[in-house]
């Protein structure tokens, strides 16, 4: 038998997972992906919460929060994929970033866009 | 050490260990593939918590995602999003505070294990939840849905109007 414990740490240190990643990765897809991990601890805290108390009403909600994010997702997706930001690359970062749509260098997409 | 314990912690370590290929890899492919191990191995440890229903919804809209991300993000990935020194500083005392928790409370789970979770093999089913679904929380549902339906319609919108609008600044660059 395992302690609820259990489940709710690994929802925490995923939660912190994907929060780390949306507060320092300057990748879009890693940061979108990285809330659907946030997401995706809250929902175990809240199945584990559901077995214990053993009620269902945890389960139910697990389910409306991974719908909600399957929105945030899609609706991230497609504002990213329409979006340039237009702030040069710091110097000295070598994650060789290259714009959405063109494939250029993002420097040049930078000043481009200035 | 049971069994379930045991399979708890594989599927624990995959979770985790496809939440840092996801965080460190370059290679888009290998970011999505984190990204689907952690559901994949998110959907069995549902099960093992006996909620079937909410591993099979996981894995239907993780592999949605997985679909939708997988054709845009190698273009996306190198887009920039803008994160300034005041928001590294917070996001950092914020991760750090989160971290001490879980620290703290890992070094309590020495001194006092949580409860056991029930064993009642009776919960969790799919009619159970369906009927909880369907009567109390079908209004929950409802909404839940609709922001989904019209996400969606707003993406294929989206999509239309910024085709059009590509196109014709293509034309226009064509011309000049």
């Amino acid at each position: 038998v395992i302690p609820v414990t259990h489940f709710l740490y690994l929802a925490f240190g995923l939660f912190v997972l994907g929060l780390a990643g949306l507060l320092f990765s300057r990748h879009l897809v890693r940061a979108l992906l990285s809330a659907q991990l946030m997401l995706a601890g809250a929902g175990l805290t809240l199945v584990a919460s559901s077995r214990w108390w053993g009620n269902h009403d945890g389960q139910v909600m697990a389910v409306l929060v991974a719908l909600v994010g399957a929105a945030q997702l899609v609706m991230g997706l497609a504002v990213a994929r329409n979006v340039r930001w237009s702030d040069p690359p710091p110097p000295g970062d070598d994650e060789g970033g290259v714009a959405a749509d063109s494939g250029e260098p993002a420097a040049k997409e930078a000043t481009h866009g200035a | 050490m049971s069994w379930a314990e045991l399979f708890f912690l594989i599927f624990a370590a995959l979770v985790l260990g496809g939440a840092f290929l996801l965080l460190r890899a370059n290679d888009p492919r290998r970011m999505i593939g984190g990204f689907a191990l952690v559901y994949g191995a998110l959907a069995a440890i549902h099960v093992l918590l006996l909620a079937p229903v909410v591993a099979v919804v996981h894995s239907l809209i993780g592999g949605s995602m997985v679909l939708a991300v997988a054709p845009v993000a190698r273009g996306l990935l190198g887009t920039r999003r803008p994160i300034g020194r005041s928001g590294r500083i917070l996001g950092g005392l914020g991760l750090g505070v989160l971290v001490f928790v879980l620290l703290g409370t890992l070094a309590r789970q020495y001194l006092s294990y949580g409860a056991d979770v029930d064993a009642d093999p009776h919960f969790g089913g799919f009619g159970r939840l369906a009927a909880d679904l369907m009567g109390p929380r079908a209004l929950a549902l409802d909404v839940a849905g609709v922001i989904l339906l019209v996400a969606v319609l707003a993406v294929v919108l989206a999509a239309r109007v910024f085709t059009a609008a590509g196109r014709d600044e293509a034309a226009g660059e064509g011309e000049s």
